[in-house]
């Protein structure tokens, strides 16, 4: 079990993680979601002990620290992979490093993503980067598994076939957390959601909670985020200088 | 096999409630017979992109309906009786006539109006299939 309590990041005079507590279970899929800046990115990297902060973070009950550390992977746009090295070169330090390396599932994904197992990583398209990543984050054999925008770049079809292969390939004890803007995708593939505003958390509900009370995530997330939806129409009423009260033209 | 090929992928209303639907509906049409194997709740997780959760919830509904029963290793599998196939039809009838219930109450219909048309589309719909025309 993955516990944040009180967690406090500040980066000069702004509060980047703003008294967080949160408790992430075993094989539960949690996407955090919130607007760019909210503090998603950075949430993740005081999981890592990647920033410091104030307040506490165990993973069952122990500090996270180079002992601990190789029970989460990490897939982030700002990419972990060597450039220089081909998939088979990480392969083999990965094999190295981490005694709980998925080598089946490492190939089975390449094969997937069609990846070119002879080139270079710095050879690689972006979309292609981004997936390589994910690729290892997954194959690390973590139990925390925290993925940051890890689909930026990828073609519709690849992501959605791509929640398919995680689901199906995920076994019950691995956790996802998983950020990211494309609310719509994710809404059948999360158990979870927890929305991030300004650094705090201003929503955590399961899925199965929404499905009952027949709430659609999107709306959930326009709620607990306070979206105004007459915003749109007063923007364009002052950029146009328009006269109010007109619904539509026909 | 139980196969989810057909589910639809857009739908109206929560996904657990449409793979119970569906599995309903292929046992009332009979396509579904007793003892079918049912597939792993991991297997229609990844088939329809759907969090394992979901599946779950779906495959206790379906279970607390007696469609379907869990035997002490993980698989599943299908049981239908005749009885359990009549109430399975009379659940899809009674849900299609409510949604069109409903839409004909919003579009500010009266009852006795509603039975009429009924009654009318009941009347050309027999005249034609005598007519031999079948849709």
């Amino acid at each position: 079990m993955l516990e944040l309590k009180n967690v406090t990041k500040t980066y000069g005079w702004t509060k980047a993680l703003d008294k967080v507590d949160l408790t992430v279970c075993p094989g539960e899929i949690v996407g955090l979601f919130g607007e760019n800046g909210a503090g998603k990115t950075t949430l993740m990297k005081a999981i890592l002990n990647l920033v410091a902060y104030s307040g506490q973070i165990t993973l069952d009950g122990e500090p996270v620290s180079r002992r601990n550390i190789e029970r989460f992977s990490f897939a982030t746009c700002e990419h972990s992979f060597f450039p220089t090295l081909t998939p088979d070169g990480h392969r083999d330090f990965y094999k190295n490093h981490f005694p709980t390396w998925r080598d089946k599932r490492f190939t089975a994904l390449m094969d997937f993503f069609k990846l070119p197992k002879l080139r270079r990583l710095n050879g690689y398209s972006t979309g292609q980067q981004n997936q390589f990543e994910v690729i290892l984050a997954l194959s690390q054999g973590a139990d925390y598994i925290l993925m940051d925008e890890p689909f930026a770049g990828s073609d519709v079809f690849n992501r959605e076939d791509f929640y398919k292969v995680l689901l199906g390939i995920l076994e019950p004890g691995e956790t996802v957390i998983l950020s990211t803007h494309l609310l719509e995708e994710v809404e059948n593939f999360v158990s979870r959601a927890v929305l991030i505003k300004k650094g705090a958390i201003v929503g955590d509900e399961s899925m199965s909670d929404l499905e009952d009370r027949g709430e659609s995530l999107m709306a959930f997330v326009k709620r607990a985020y306070g979206y105004e939806p007459d915003r749109v129409s007063r923007a364009l009423d002052r950029l146009t200088g328009e006269e109010n009260g007109e619904e539509g033209t026909k | 096999m139980v196969s989810f090929v057909g589910f639809p992928l857009e739908g109206e209303g929560p996904i657990y409630l449409r793979i119970v639907r569906f599995i309903r509906a292929g046992v009332a049409a009979g396509t579904i017979v007793d003892g079918d194997e049912m597939p792993s709740r991991r297997v229609v997780s990844a088939t329809l992109g759907v969090n394992p959760n979901t599946v779950q919830k779906a495959y206790r509904m379906l279970e607390e309906e007696g469609l379907m029963v869990s035997r002490s290793g993980a698989k599943s599998f299908a049981a239908v009786t005749p009885e359990s196939m009549e109430a399975a039809r009379a659940r899809l009838q009674a849900e299609e006539i409510g949604r069109v219930v409903s839409a004909l109450r919003r579009s500010g219909m009266e009852k006795e109006d509603a039975m009429a048309l009924l009654s009318s589309l009941w009347d050309e719909d027999e005249q034609a299939e005598e007519r031999g025309e079948s849709e």
